[in-house]
């Protein structure tokens, strides 16, 4: 019992991080049409950033701030360039383009080496469950994510602007043909799923460290989000990532041979059921 | 969806070239345009140009930049000169990849090299041997250990770095020294440690309980590492090559270090990482051809070179890319610089000893590197964690048991 409540822990914070991620690519592309490859090096270099400041500064919450300011600075001129890439091999290959870019500028600035942000020193603590310790890190961030979770939720349930994003998702020419402007709801939309990735990428960097090839791997697990979640919703998002979470930790620790179906064996499955995702409408991905 | 991820697996190197010579007393790098050099009726002033592939970017630049910068090192000591002939050690990005790479290594071919230095990656050089053998060049391979690449050879073939089976020989050699009697495994799914696993089954007495191995993609190992099933005073085999930084913490996380000891793989308590998990990897043993706590003179002035030049301590791929370096420096001293004379190079490079950091170095008679082996452990000097030699091991066989 004690290893099924680890496995199952230690799925629902990994899920955390796979929502926060998830989420911002998800909105994105519900609402803008865009499928942003950049997501997986916005993640990154958040990480980067935050880590170089939480270091040097010795405050983990600064370095949190500088990854996620630095990242949306960075997410304005891409925005600016998506908002004008209409077609979907154009943006696929604009998207890998900034990859690539990013992954040089990291090894530029940061090396080849990995790097592991440490916890803040409050949550070095861990809790015991059975043999094996579950970290108190990974118990917080479960936590921020499910708060982040609940602003985003009362962000797009409750307020004008959440219903005009939603609406946006919905159907874009009608929300046009009401009169309401969409370019700054695009803006400001994507600003907030870049911030989500920038999040993710610092807060998650204890967890997955910080590498070259992170991004890359970390996009891979968005695009599971979108796809079983649905483009677009956020309920989608949270449901697809405890999905893949639990399951993948689930199937790694008990069919470890198999673990690479525990991680897309579900994907399939709901899609063949489900082709536009759990939540997801005609439209998309 | 699959286009997206068949666009993002098919992305590879940037098909960029930096050629490295020696200006006055500095070391320039430059990026250079695609002119081509000839090295038929070179003169004696002409650049004897070197050159290799490397995973210089992406997750496999933390193994092929060490290796590159360990060739850099031993030419720049030399003043980027061998018999007063200028040299120019030219690279190309493979990302760990071999198709990239192979492309990258017809681009250098055609572009003109006197001697190929190069690899890293098993997968990248087995694809670009056939390649570069057919150039007619004589070729080092610096570090990629599968030992299919041996048979390849042939008459202008050499390999510097170590070979799997060196790494399986090495590692027996310290499962015997510790005495350990029963362990669990988790490890990256590849030949070399599925070989190192069948040979601790074969020809110990190591019980192991259990063998987990994961993919590359595994960014979580928590899953896998709380299901295995250690006691007190097992030994864990950690045979990972990759994410080894994230494997290392949550090792550390979990608390299994505290109640078991580690055999590690060199990749996985590498020099150039410990800076980062000291504390995660304190205490874990390894088998490697090179540790940086090798006390001797000349394993001292490498390491402070090293250090001096590119900000980082040296690894066994920085080791492996400078006694590279070093037998080809001293096979061109031994023809007078005259690197157009394939079949004098070859023949010199045969009987090129080399005094390396770990002392007297040289090829066997099949062109595979001749070096010690030894057992190490991950120790903190100074406040600082380094891979520190615990016995010697002289004569690890790098080749296969016969039959």
């Amino acid at each position: 019992l004690d290893q099924f409540l680890f496995q199952v822990l230690t799925g629902v914070s990994f899920a955390s991080l796979l929502f926060l991620v998830g989420a911002g690519f998800s909105i994105t592309l519900g609402l803008m049409n865009v499928a942003n490859l950049a997501h997986g090096s916005l993640y990154l270099i958040a990480a980067y950033v935050g880590m170089t400041v939480a270091r040097g500064t010795g405050n983990f919450m600064a370095g949190l701030l500088a990854g996620v300011i630095a990242t949306s600075l960075a997410s304005m001129p891409i925005q600016r360039v998506f908002s004008r890439l209409t077609s979907f091999p154009a943006q696929i290959l604009v998207g890998i383009g900034l990859l690539n870019i990013a992954q040089a500028a990291s090894l530029f600035f940061w090396g080849p080496h990995p790097f592991v942000l440490d916890a803040p020193t409050i949550l070095e603590g861990s809790v015991p469950v059975g043999d094996l310790r579950f970290s108190g890190y990974r118990l917080f961030l479960i936590a921020v994510s499910v708060a982040i979770g609940v602003v985003l939720w009362l962000g797009l349930e409750r307020t004008r602007t959440g219903a005009v994003i939603r609406a946006g998702v919905e159907d874009q020419e009608m929300v046009r043909a009401l009169g309401i402007n969409l370019t700054p709801i695009f803006f400001w939309t994507f600003l907030l799923g870049s911030s989500l990735a920038a999040l993710a990428g610092v807060l998650g960097a204890p967890v997955t460290g910080i590498y070259i090839g992170l991004d890359f791997e970390i996009l891979i697990f968005a695009f599971l989000v979108v796809v079983i979640g649905g483009s677009g919703s956020l309920k989608g998002a949270a449901v697809a990532a405890l999905l893949v979470g639990i399951v993948d930790s689930l199937g790694k620790g008990y069919f470890s041979q198999l673990s690479a179906f525990s991680l897309y064996g579900p994907m399939v499955l709901i899609l063949a059921f489900r082709p536009y995702g759990l939540f997801g409408k005609k439209q998309g991905l | 969806m699959a286009l997206v991820l068949a666009l993002i697996a098919a992305c590879g190197g940037t098909g960029e070239e930096t050629t490295t010579t020696q200006d006055a007393a500095t070391s320039t790098t430059q990026t250079q345009t695609s002119e081509s050099t000839t090295s038929t009726g070179a003169t004696a002033q002409e650049p004897i140009r070197i050159g290799g592939v490397f995973a210089l970017s992406g997750s496999g630049a933390s193994l092929g930049q060490p290796v590159a910068f360990g060739i850099e090192l031993a030419f720049t000591q030399a003043n980027f000169e061998a018999a007063g002939r200028p040299i120019e050690f030219v690279t190309a990005d493979s990302a760990g990849n071999p198709d990239t790479g192979l492309q990258e290594t017809r681009r250098l071919l055609d572009e003109g090299l006197n001697i190929w230095a190069g690899w890293e990656f098993s997968g990248v050089a087995l694809a670009g041997i056939p390649e570069v053998d057919r150039s007619g060049l004589p070729w080092i391979v610096a570090y990629a250990s599968d030992d299919s690449i041996t048979p390849m050879l042939g008459e202008r073939g050499f390999r510097a770095g170590t070979t799997s089976s060196q790494l399986v020989n090495g590692t027996l050699h310290l499962i015997e020294e510790q005495g350990w009697t029963q362990a669990a495994m988790i490890g990256h799914e590849i030949t070399a440690f599925r070989t190192i696993v069948e040979a601790i089954k074969e020809r110990t007495e190591l019980g192991l309980l259990q063998e987990t191995w994961v993919g590359f993609d595994v960014i979580d190992f928590s899953p896998f590492l709380a299901q295995l099933p250690i006691d007190d005073g097992d030994v864990l085999l950690a045979l990972m090559s990759a994410n080894v930084v994230q494997f290392l913490d949550q090792l550390d996380e979990l608390g299994i270090k505290d109640r078991t000891e580690v055999l590690a793989m060199p990749a996985t308590v590498s020099e150039s990482l410990l800076p980062e998990v000291c504390d995660q990897a304190e205490g874990m043993f390894t088998g490697i051809g090179y540790a940086w706590g090798i006390d001797n003179p000349a394993n001292v002035a490498f390491r402070e070179a090293y250090e001096g030049q590119f900000g980082v301590p040296p690894n066994d791929g920085s080791f492996y890319g400078y006694v590279t370096g070093l037998a080809i420096l001293n096979a061109l001293e031994a023809i007078d610089g005259n690197a157009e004379d394939i079949e004098g190079f070859v023949a010199a490079l045969e009987q090129a000893e080399v005094d390396s950091p770990v002392g007297p170095w040289r090829f066997d008679e099949n062109h595979v590197q001749v070096t010690p082996y030894y057992s190490a452990q991950v120790q903190r000097i100074d406040g600082v964690c380094h891979v520190m030699p615990l016995t010697e091991f002289p004569d690890v066989d790098t080749y296969p048991p016969a039959g």
